[in-house]
């Protein structure tokens, strides 16, 4: 699946993988693509912008941490405003899924009468 | 809810325990990062820490996929290849380098703004200086009450209300602010030469000071003049794909 078909739904995507545990960019790639069945294979190159603006948003923060010998590494956690941001993306998605499934994966027979 | 499989990419943390890729793959990520960076001029400065982020993440990248290849550089041209086109990776991330720009430059004159201003308050003011030298603080006030909603703006739209506020509207009030504040400052240089062309001696040895202060942060202006047009481009970028 394209980045361009996760508009409007890649932030709140992150936030979860985010608070599912997945703390660095490489490894939130890899979630989102696991969890996803593949669908969500997305370049990497694409999941660092919006990382970037969650931040400034102040619904996630960044911190370089000491990985192995010499390497450091960019972890990602969530603030309490993308924790609550989350929640109130996950309700939301709850409500619409539902409404656009109720009205999508219904079968109806028309019958018209004269 | 925390799924410990979710901690770390299946197959385990790539990136623990190893210091370094050896020189062919390391120039693979060189390389890749360098085409990046050549589609971002002008970001260099604030390039690195993004960099580094991208550095790590490809060599993470590489190392998951070692042990389906025969050697680091094949693994890096594959981790290169996923992570994604240069040019619409650069794409990407214009917009937030923009933003980052626009910010810094509005904290920088958020920070610069009092100080200078009361470096001339200083001068001109709480130094009994002789009355021609009083109008100056006058002439620029107005510039005062232009720029300053304008830096608070640049660096409010640019930070955690950004999610709100229009990344043109960020730009636009990134230039208000540079604008008024290189214009305050043109006014009490100008008008201090002026001053001191004419038979109206310096209103004290302050004033020295304050003219320093303007200059350094014209100086910043006309740096960061060449930064904020193209961050005005990326941030337009943004607000289209809005």
């Amino acid at each position: 699946m394209k980045a361009e078909a996760l508009k409007g739904h890649l932030d709140a995507l992150l936030l979860a993988t985010v608070d599912g545990g997945a703390e660095y960019g490489y490894a939130i790639r890899e979630v989102l693509r696991t969890e996803s069945g593949g669908e969500f294979d997305l370049p990497t190159g694409t999941i660092y912008p919006a990382l970037y603006r969650l931040e400034r948003g102040g619904l996630i923060v960044g911190q370089w941490t000491k990985v192995g010998v010499r390497r450091r590494r960019r972890c990602y956690r969530l603030t309490p405003a993308g924790r609550r941001a989350l929640v109130a993306q996950r309700a939301s998605w709850s409500k619409f899924s539902t409404a656009v499934s109720s009205v999508l994966l219904q079968e109806r027979t028309w019958s018209t009468t004269t | 809810m925390v799924h410990d499989h979710l901690t770390r990419p299946r197959g385990g943390d790539p990136g623990a325990g190893l210091a370094e890729l050896d020189p062919p793959a390391a120039a693979v990520i060189d390389g890749y990062l360098d085409q990046l960076a050549a589609r971002l001029p002008g970001y260099a400065p604030i390039d690195a820490k993004v960099t580094a982020e991208l550095r790590d993440d490809l060599q993470d990248a590489t190392l998951a996929r070692l042990p389906r290849s025969p050697d680091q550089a094949t693994a890096a041209r594959v981790a290169v290849a996923e992570f994604g086109d240069p040019a619409m990776v650069a794409e990407s991330l214009r917009p937030e380098l923009a933003s980052r720009v626009v910010r810094r430059l509005g904290l920088t004159l958020l920070a610069t703004g009092p100080l200078v201003g009361a470096c001339w308050v200083l001068a001109l003011v709480l130094s009994d200086a002789a009355p021609p030298w009083h109008l100056l603080p006058v002439l620029a006030a107005p510039l005062l009450l232009i720029g300053a909603p304008a830096v608070v703006l640049t660096v409010v739209s640019t930070g955690r209300l950004a999610r709100w506020i229009s990344p043109s509207a960020a730009a636009a009030s990134g230039t208000v602010a540079t604008v008024t504040a290189a214009a305050g400052d043109a006014v009490l240089l100008g008008g201090s030469a002026l001053l001191l062309l004419a038979p109206v001696g310096p209103p004290s040895s302050l004033l020295a000071v304050a003219v320093a202060a303007s200059l350094g942060r014209l100086a910043f202006i006309g740096l960061a003049a060449g930064r904020l047009l193209g961050a005005q481009r990326g941030l337009a970028t943004l607000t289209a794909a809005r």
